[in-house]
């Protein structure tokens, strides 16, 4: 540089060099980003402040020691690499990430070569702390999946209301200009009243399930609590009672008395309520309905419970992908259903973090067996 | 005046109103509920044999097993095949556009419905049927597109 400086005196030189190093020395210590100089070896030979604020580690501990026990070990390969590409061939820039008492920090950062001649001496390095740019990128990814979701059903629930909430209100619509002409004969028209009535349950139960169905959209964070299965299953079991009588069904329960899992009870009894009612409704023609519950406790400290059947059961290659969506029925000849209490038993199992599988065959029966986390 | 329809549909409730509100309009017309989609097709071949296809059929489109969609393309291509017209009006409960628009794709489909059944209803179907019937020579070409 000196020798760009002639006609000078060395008093002028050595004062612009003087000046130009000052310079330098303060856009090193007040640049906004990290800047620090390695050795060939990945020591630190010079930080500025920021390097110590990132990385929350002080200066005299810094200089002198590698920056690889810094780098997320996630990153630490292909940071290492970048270095010595630095080294060897070009600038480098790359993303890294280091952990930090404050927690992992991502890092935007450019390596180049400092060169005297042809010899490297070292490499310097500038890292843009990106933490918070790639948080908001992360939010902004998972807002965007939300928004998806939260599009595909409101497009299903309005298919649920053009088709299946629809249905209901055009029986009643019917049955009741029907009974308005008065022209039925006694025994019709007492039979149209009995199926306007059972047309507006079937309009109660629906508008019921689509409330539950929205109220697991805006759930906050549910309060658990121990839950005695045993005790779970009697209790729906007498709410039960005139169903299971109406045809005749026989009930075997197999689960221990001591049998008790933390977890959200109204999800839990709604799940099991959902499986039993679909055990008794889709009951067969012809022989008694048998339904066995059972629970045990699984490896991994889960408890599975099922609820199995003799009852029309499915075709599982025809229905599988479609079971557990919102508006569906695959049920022949069966109009009150909603469409949406496997929906429900779905969305609350998986609140519940657990797993539900199904094993079925038409004319033998189904089987639908739920894995819950203990606690 | 319709003389003999046929209304398919997987719902029991819906069957029974239809049938009721069709003859309580059309007292002579004879109409056979078929809550299964397959026999109803089973049936509109032999009549389709025999020479005696009916008027109408009501079809209903959300069932769980056949969809009336389904029973379109099939009834479309044994329509095809016996070179024989069959009128078919879809009676469903859905109020959604996509349903409609998917019908009048459909060369068979006269008429797009709106549960419940009206008289008025009836009365301008009978009067497309008679239409398509009266003036017009039997086979009506695009008919077959299905």
């Amino acid at each position: 540089m000196g020798h760009n400086i002639q006609n000078s005196t060395d008093e002028a030189r050595k004062k612009v060099l003087r000046e130009f190093e000052n310079l330098n020395m303060a856009l090193f210590h007040n640049h906004p980003d990290a800047i620090y100089m390695l050795d060939l070896e990945g020591r630190f030979l010079m930080v500025n402040e920021v390097v110590c604020q990132v990385s929350g580690v002080g200066r005299e501990l810094l200089l002198g020691s590698s920056f690889e026990p810094l780098i997320h070990l996630k990153y630490r390969a292909s940071t290492i690499e970048s270095f010595e590409m630095a080294i060897r061939e070009s600038p480098q820039r790359y993303e890294t990430a280091v952990i930090t008492p404050e927690g992992i920090k991502y890092l935007d950062v450019t390596n180049f070569p400092f060169r005297s001649g042809d010899q490297v001496l070292a490499v310097f390095g500038i890292a843009k702390d990106i933490t918070e740019k790639r948080q908001k990128e992360v939010e902004l990814r998972e807002q965007k999946a939300l928004l998806e979701v939260v599009h595909e059903e409101v497009e299903i629930f309005r298919k649920v209301i053009a088709h299946d909430l629809r249905k209901p209100v055009a029986n009643a619509l019917g049955f009741a200009r029907l009974l308005k002409e008065g022209v039925l004969a006694a025994d019709e028209e007492t039979e149209a009243k009995c199926l306007l009535l059972g047309t507006v349950e079937a309009l109660d139960t629906m508008v019921r399930d689509l409330n539950k169905v929205m109220a697991l959209r805006s759930k906050g964070e549910m309060a658990q609590e121990k839950v005695e299965v045993l005790k779970a299953v009697s209790e729906l079991l007498i709410s039960f009672e005139s169903e299971i009588n109406n045809i005749k069904a026989s009930i075997s329960v197999h689960v221990d008395p001591g049998l008790h899992l933390l977890t959200v009870k109204a999800y839990f009894y709604s799940i099991l309520r959902n499986l039993i009612a679909n055990a008794l409704k889709y009951h067969a023609q012809g022989h008694l309905p048998e339904i066995t519950i059972k629970a045990w406790p699984r490896e991994g400290s889960k408890l599975a419970i099922s609820v199995g059947d003799n009852g029309i059961g499915m075709d599982m290659e025809a229905v599988a992908d479609r079971l557990f969506k919102m508006h569906t029925r695959f049920a022949p000849h069966m109009a009150e259903g909603s469409g949406l209490g496997l929906y429900i038993v779905n969305q609350q199992v998986k609140l519940l973090n657990g797993t539900v599988t199904v094993s079925s065959e038409p004319g033998i029966g189904s089987e639908f067996t739920v894995c819950l986390p203990l606690n | 005046m319709l003389k003999k329809v046929y209304i398919v549909d997987d719902d029991p409730l819906s069957l029974f109103l239809a049938k009721n509100i069709l003859t309580l309009y059309n007292i002579n017309c004879k109409s056979s509920c078929y809550i299964d989609a397959n026999q109803a097709l089973d049936q509109l071949v032999e009549d389709a044999l025999t020479g005696d296809l009916p008027d109408l059929v009501l079809l209903d489109l959300n069932m769980p097993l056949m969809s009336g969609f389904e029973f379109l393309r099939r009834l479309g291509s044994v329509c095809r095949g016996l070179e024989m017209e069959c009128f078919v009006a879809i009676l469903t409960s859905s109020i959604d556009e996509e349903d409609k628009k998917r019908c009048a794709e459909s060369a068979l489909v006269i008429d797009f419905l709106e549960k419940p059944l009206t008289n008025s209803m009836l009365h301008t179907i009978t009067k497309a049927i008679t239409k398509k019937n009266g003036p017009l020579p039997d086979n009506v070409p695009g008919r077959e597109q299905i």
